[in-house]
C-alpha cells in the first residue's frame, strides 16, 4: 500500500498511461487487428453502404405491403408468392438466360480484342487500352439510345438494307425483343470483359509459347493447350463481371426490350415504383441474388473440375 | 521597401513567377484568398437557404414559357424533375422525394390527400385565381373534406386514339378504343403505360360503364383482353414522344395519345386523326398540388411566385398554342388567335365538363388496377 503510493508519482507504469494509448498499444500488438485498422475506412464504408442496406433488404422481404402501409409482422408470404406463381421463376430464368447469352457473346467478342492488344501490339499499348474505353466516356443511357438508332425501324441497319434493295419493308424483329437486349448489353459491357482478359494474357510467360512451338505444337494447338488455359482466370473474371450486373439490369430491357424483353429487374423496379410493394420487391431482389450466387458457385465448381482433369 | 514595390508590377502571379514576392506580400494575398473563400461560402450558404421552387411534373412542362414570371423575378427557372406516370410520382413522393409543387390530375387528388402528401392552397394568395373558370375551381373531388382547395387546375383536354387514316380501316364502323386491340395491326400498336388509363379503356371496349369501380369478375375479363393486347403491342410508352417518333417513322398505325400529338404528327405530313371513340374519350383535368410541409424545399414566397407564373394568362396562352391543351385561365384564350382556339376545340370548358369528368378511382380499386396492369405489362 505505501509502496504504491510512493512509486506512483514518479514511475510511469503502463497502468498510468492514458486509456487511448493503452488501447493503441493493444491494437498494435495484434497483427489481425492492425490489418482491420488499416482497412477500417473501407470497412466502415462497406458496412454502412453495403452490409446495412442488404440487411435492410432482407428484413423488408419478410414484411408485407398493405396498400399504403407496411405490415411489420414476420411472414414468408412474399417467398411463397414467388414460388406459387410460375411466372416469377420464368422471368428470373429468362433474365439468367439473357445474361448468359450476353456473357458468352461479350467474352467471345472481347477475347480476340484482348489477344490482339496483348500479343500483336508492341508500341503504345496504353493508347489502345484507352481507345477501348472511349465508348464508355458517354453515358450508359446514351449508348442504349445509340443502339435504338441503329436497330430502329428507320434505323441504320434497316435504311442500309433498304438502300441496297435487299429488303422492301423495314425488319421489325431487330428491335423491341430479347435479341436487341442481348446486343445492347453485350456492347455496353465489352470493356469490362476486355480488360481482365487482357491482363491475364499479358501475364503469360512467352517462353512457354516458344517451348510449345519447339515441341511441335501448331499455332492452334498451342493456343488451346497453353494460351487459353493460362488466360482462364481472366475469362472467368470477365464472365462474372458481365453476368452478375446484367441479370438485374432494367434500363436496357425497358428501352429496347419491348413487351417480350422484360427481365426480372423490370419487375423489381415496378415493385419499388409504380406497384409500391417494397417488401415483395425486396424478396425478389434476395431471390435473384441467391440465384446468381448459386449460378456463380456452380460455374466456379465446374471450372475447378475441368482444371483438375486438365 | 516601399520604393521597391512601387517599381514593380503588383500582379500577384507576376510577382510569384518573377520571385519578387516577399513574405508580407505573400501573406496579404493569402489573407485576401481566405477572405474571398469565406465570403463565397457564406454567399452560397445564403443561396442555399433560398432554394428555387421545385416542380415535379410530366416531361414537357419544363419549358421556360410556362414559368416566365418566375424567371423574370429570380433570374433562374424552377428546379424541374419529370415523372413518367402518376402512380410512380405519388410513390416517389411518399418514399421521401422532395418537391414543392407536383402535377397530378384531378382524379388522383383524393388519393394523394389520403396518403398525406399534399396540403391545401391559400387561394387568396394566388394572383390569377379569380380569372379561373368557375367550373374548374370547384371540381368536388379536388376539395378537402373541409372544403379547402387542394388542387389548382391547370391543363385539360382529351385522351383518345391517334391513328393513321390511310391504314386503319374502320369498315364503316364508328371509331372505338377497339382500334388499340385490333389484331389486324399486330406489332404496330402502342399504348400508354398507365394502370388507370390501360385498365379503364380496356373496360370501355368490353362495354363496362362502372369504370371507377370495376368488379373482380369484370377485372378478370379485363385481364384476358389486356393479355391479348400485350401480344399486339410494339411497346408501352412512358413518354408520348416515343409514340410520336415511332408514328412518324411509320412504325405504328395507332397509339393512345393526348391532344397535342395530333399536331406533332400531322405536321410531319402523315394522314392521322385524333379519334372520337364511341365509348367516349377520356377527358382529363390536370393541375398543380402543393406538397405537404415535410416534402417542401423552397419558401412559401417562391412557391406562390412560381404558381402565379404558371397560372398567368401568358403561360396559359402558350399551353393552348404549343400543346393544344385547354388552359384553366379564362384570360389565356384572349391571347391566342381565334382560329387557333377553334382548331384546338377546347375553348368552352363548361361544355367540356358537361360531358362529365372521369370519376376518381377509390383507393382500394386503384390498387387492384395498378396490380393488374403491372402484372400484365411485365408478363407476370
Amino acid at each position: 500500500m505505501t509502496d504504491r503510493v510512493v512509486s506512483a508519482p514518479d514511475v510511469v507504469t503502463p497502468a498510468r498511461l492514458g486509456v487511448v494509448a493503452k488501447y493503441r498499444r493493444a491494437i498494435m500488438r495484434s497483427e489481425a487487428l492492425r490489418g482491420y485498422n488499416l482497412l477500417s475506412p473501407t470497412l466502415l464504408f462497406m458496412i454502412l453502404f453495403l452490409a446495412l442496406p442488404l440487411g435492410l433488404l432482407l428484413v423488408f422481404s419478410f414484411w408485407t405491403q398493405n396498400y399504403l402501409d407496411i405490415d411489420y409482422s414476420f411472414t414468408l408470404a412474399n417467398y411463397t408468392k414467388f414460388f406459387d406463381r410460375p411466372v416469377f421463376s420464368y422471368l428470373l430464368g429468362k433474365s439468367i438466360l439473357i445474361s448468359g447469352s450476353v456473357t458468352i457473346a461479350t467474352v467471345i467478342l472481347a477475347y480476340p480484342m484482348a489477344y490482339y492488344i496483348a500479343f500483336r501490339v508492341h508500341k503504345h499499348k496504353l493508347v489502345w487500352l484507352i481507345l477501348i474505353t472511349v465508348p464508355f466516356w458517354t453515358s450508359y443511357l446514351l449508348r442504349v439510345f445509340a443502339w435504338k438508332v441503329i436497330l430502329g425501324y428507320n434505323g441504320v441497319i434497316n435504311s442500309g438494307l433498304m438502300e441496297l434493295g435487299l429488303i422492301s419493308e423495314p425488319l421489325e424483329f431487330i428491335l423491341y425483343n430479347p435479341f436487341a437486349v442481348v446486343i445492347t448489353l453485350a456492347h455496353a459491357w465489352a470493356a469490362f470483359a476486355i480488360l481482365p482478359i487482357y491482363v491475364s494474357l499479358e501475364k503469360i510467360d512467352r517462353s512457354l509459347l516458344e517451348a510449345a512451338t519447339d515441341l511441335g505444337d501448331t499455332p492452334i494447338m498451342r493456343f488451346f493447350r497453353i494460351t487459353l488455359p493460362l488466360s482462364m482466370p481472366g475469362v472467368i473474371a470477365a464472365a462474372m463481371l458481365v453476368f452478375i450486373p446484367t441479370v438485374g439490369d432494367f434500363v436496357t430491357p425497358k428501352m429496347v426490350g419491348g413487351t417480350d424483353g422484360v427481365m426480372i429487374g423490370n419487375v423489381i423496379q415496378s415493385m419499388f415504383g409504380t406497384s409500391h410493394n417494397w417488401p415483395f420487391g425486396a424478396s425478389l431482389s434476395i431471390i435473384s441474388m441467391t440465384a446468381i450466387t448459386i449460378m456463380i458457385v456452380v460455374f466456379l465448381w465446374i471450372n475447378r473440375i475441368m482444371r483438375r482433369r486438365a | 521597401m516601399k520604393r521597391h514595390v512601387s517599381h514593380v508590377t503588383r500582379d500577384p502571379l507576376d510577382m510569384l513567377l518573377s520571385d519578387r514576392m516577399d513574405r508580407r506580400e505573400f501573406h496579404k494575398i493569402l489573407g485576401a484568398l481566405g477572405l474571398g473563400f469565406a465570403a463565397t461560402t457564406l454567399g452560397s450558404s445564403k443561396a442555399h437557404a433560398e432554394e428555387d421552387a421545385n416542380f415535379f411534373s410530366w416531361s414537357g412542362y419544363e419549358l421556360p414559357e410556362f414559368h416566365q414570371g418566375y424567371i423574370d423575378k429570380y433570374g433562374t427557372g424552377p428546379k424541374f424533375s419529370a415523372f413518367g406516370g402518376i402512380t410512380e410520382a405519388m410513390n416517389k413522393i411518399r418514399a421521401g422525394f422532395k418537391t414543392d409543387v407536383a402535377h397530378p390530375c384531378a382524379g388522383e387528388v383524393t388519393a394523394w390527400n389520403a396518403a398525406g402528401i399534399i396540403a391545401p392552397f391559400d387561394t387568396s394568395a394566388l394572383k390569377h385565381w379569380p380569372d379561373y373558370f368557375e367550373t374548374l375551381r370547384t371540381i368536388d373531388h379536388t376539395l378537402s373534406p373541409s372544403g379547402e382547395n387542394l388542387f389548382v387546375p391547370w391543363d385539360w383536354g382529351n385522351s383518345s386514339i391517334l391513328y393513321r387514316t390511310d391504314i386503319v380501316d374502320l369498315e364503316g364502323e364508328e371509331e372505338s378504343w377497339g382500334i388499340l386491340f385490333d389484331e389486324r395491326y399486330k406489332g404496330k400498336l402502342a399504348t400508354y403505360n398507365s394502370p388507370q388509363a390501360g385498365v379503364q379503356t380496356c373496360a370501355q371496349v368490353l362495354g363496362y360503364t362502372n369504370l371507377d369501380r370495376l368488379t373482380d369478375a369484370q377485372l378478370a375479363e379485363v385481364r384476358k383482353l389486356l393479355v391479348k393486347q400485350r401480344g399486339l403491342l410494339r411497346f408501352y410508352w412512358d413518354s408520348q414522344t416515343e409514340a410520336g417518333q415511332a408514328m412518324v417513322a411509320g412504325e405504328l398505325v395507332a397509339t393512345y395519345a393526348w391532344n397535342d400529338l395530333y399536331k406533332t404528327v400531322s405536321d410531319e405530313g402523315l394522314a392521322v386523326k385524333f379519334a372520337v371513340p364511341k365509348e367516349g374519350a377520356r377527358n382529363w383535368v390536370c393541375g398543380l398540388v402543393l406538397t405537404a410541409p415535410e416534402s417542401r424545399v423552397a419558401s412559401d414566397e417562391r412557391v406562390y411566385d412560381f404558381l402565379d407564373a404558371m397560372m398567368s394568362p401568358e403561360a396559359g396562352a402558350y399551353l393552348i398554342d404549343a400543346y393544344s391543351y385547354g388552359s384553366s385561365n379564362s384570360k389565356a384564350f384572349d391571347l391566342v388567335a381565334p382560329e387557333r382556339v377553334a382548331e384546338v376545340g377546347l375553348s368552352d370548358p363548361e361544355a367540356f365538363l358537361a360531358k362529365g369528368l372521369l370519376k376518381p378511382i377509390p383507393a382500394e380499386f386503384d390498387q387492384k388496377y395498378v396490380e393488374l396492369w403491372e402484372e400484365v405489362r411485365l408478363g407476370m
